[in-house]
């Protein structure tokens, strides 16, 4: 009896403290970085950032309304790690117009519009986001339970889950083969489950830095 | 007569005194560490183990029994931690916090040899057999698993305090486990304090 009254002790003592209660959703975020060595081997001088940022759509109708909200975050932080990697004379912004929205954080960076010629620049950088409606479906069987005279299942039922992801695209391209023939040097994926606004913006935020910190190869 | 009877008590006596340990239990609360790549994976200590172990004299000083267990061990890293991946060619990293998990099931046979009988018994052994791992690795909304079956050798002291007269008490235990390489798996090194209860009977 001494036994199984130990017994129970310790294994309650394990039930009770096993791990993995609460996550927050920034536990959840990822940045993945893929790269092609080759293309580092000299690594680019000089880079032009688009400045746009495109919402990539899937044909399952399962993408969300992107309406720019966390453009600025996207294309300056960009823009200050490009100009930390090469300087500020060695990085354009692409603009279709010459007063570019939304507003760059560094004014010393030359902008070029479609009017203007094509800089001899090594790579081009180009953002976009993925933002998408994810739907789990399940099904849950509960425990059966002792009832006054025999064992009552309850029956199993349909769990449906759903959670909005986004996912920001960096694509670094070597156009050091021509202009014709760009080449994907390094990929960028910031991927995060949806949250308020403000805690979008300064996630998006960290998970930029986070994808340059981790790439060192880039210059 | 009175000699015969005199000598009846005797082998009585002797028989019952060789037969006055048959055989161990113990159930112990484990608290472990992982050493080497295993600390590397998971450097928390984790409170969460469970042991139950059997043992049979087969003389005054030496045991043969089996050994089971179940250690979970967690931890969780910082958001910056990174792996290096490599998916279809392509090289990368990927960053981000990871809730890393460990599952030790131990199924050894074991031989333990006791210094002394009576008393306080501190005693040493060990075990050999096998222990199948589980480890889990969960990043953003993605989970990597993988499990194996490798061979297992697990050194140990420890000491068996009895309390009052009984024949039950505390039983204290520092072990090494050893398991080798196995499928996807690394080898892993751990080393465990179990607290519990003994019996001897």
């Amino acid at each position: 009896m001494k036994k199984i009254f130990s017994l129970l002790f310790v294994t309650f003592f394990l039930f009770s403290c096993y791990p993995g209660g609460d996550v927050s959703v920034s536990d959840l975020d990822t940045v993945t970085t893929f790269y092609e060595s080759s293309s580092f081997n000299p690594a680019p001088n000089s880079v032009i950032i688009y400045w746009n940022v495109s919402q990539i759509l899937g044909d399952d109708g399962n993408d969300l309304p992107y309406d720019e909200e966390v453009d600025d975050e996207i294309l300056n932080t960009t823009l200050n790690k490009l100009v930390a990697l090469y300087g500020e004379s060695n990085v354009y912004i692409y603009s279709s117009s010459e007063t570019p929205s939304p507003a760059p954080s560094n004014p010393n960076v030359t902008i070029i519009t479609p009017n203007d010629a094509v800089p001899n620049v090594d790579a081009s950088l180009i953002p976009s986001i993925i933002l998408r409606e994810n739907t789990n479906v399940s099904i849950i069987y509960p425990p059966c339970l002792p009832d006054w005279w025999y064992w009552y299942c309850y029956p199993p039922y349909v769990d449906i889950s759903s959670y909005s992801s986004g996912t920001v695209v960096l694509q670094l391209m070597d156009l050091r083969q021509g202009l014709d023939n760009p080449e994907t040097a390094w990929t960028a994926y910031i991927k995060a489950v949806l949250s308020s606004q403000s805690s979008n913006s300064s996630r998006t935020v960290s998970g930029i830095n986070q994808a340059f910190n981790q790439s060192p190869y880039l210059n | 007569m009175k000699k015969l009877y005199i000598t009846i008590l005797l082998v009585i006596g002797l028989l019952s005194q060789s037969n006055a340990q048959s055989t161990y239990w113990s159930v112990n609360w484990d608290l472990t560490s992982g050493l080497g790549d295993t600390n590397d994976f998971i450097g928390n200590i984790s409170l969460r183990g469970l042991s139950v172990e059997g043992r049979y004299f087969i003389n005054e000083k030496l045991t043969v029994g089996g050994f089971l267990a179940w250690k979970t061990m967690y931890e969780e890293t910082d958001k910056d931690n990174e792996i290096d991946i490599e998916i279809d060619g392509n090289t990368g990293t990927i960053s981000g916090t990871q809730r890393r998990y460990l599952n030790i099931y131990p199924i050894l046979v074991n031989s333990h040899y006791y210094f002394k009988s009576g008393g306080v018994t501190p005693y040493a052994g060990i075990g050999i057999g096998g222990a199948y791992i589980e480890q889990q690795i969960d990043i953003g909304l993605r989970s990597i698993y993988s499990d194996s079956f490798g061979f297992s050798a697990q050194p140990e002291v420890g000491v068996f305090i009895p309390v009052g007269i009984s024949s039950t008490g505390i039983n204290l235990a520092l072990r090494y486990l050893y398991t080798s390489q196995a499928g996807e798996l690394n080898s892993l090194s751990t080393v465990t304090l179990a607290v519990g209860f003994g019996f001897l009977n």
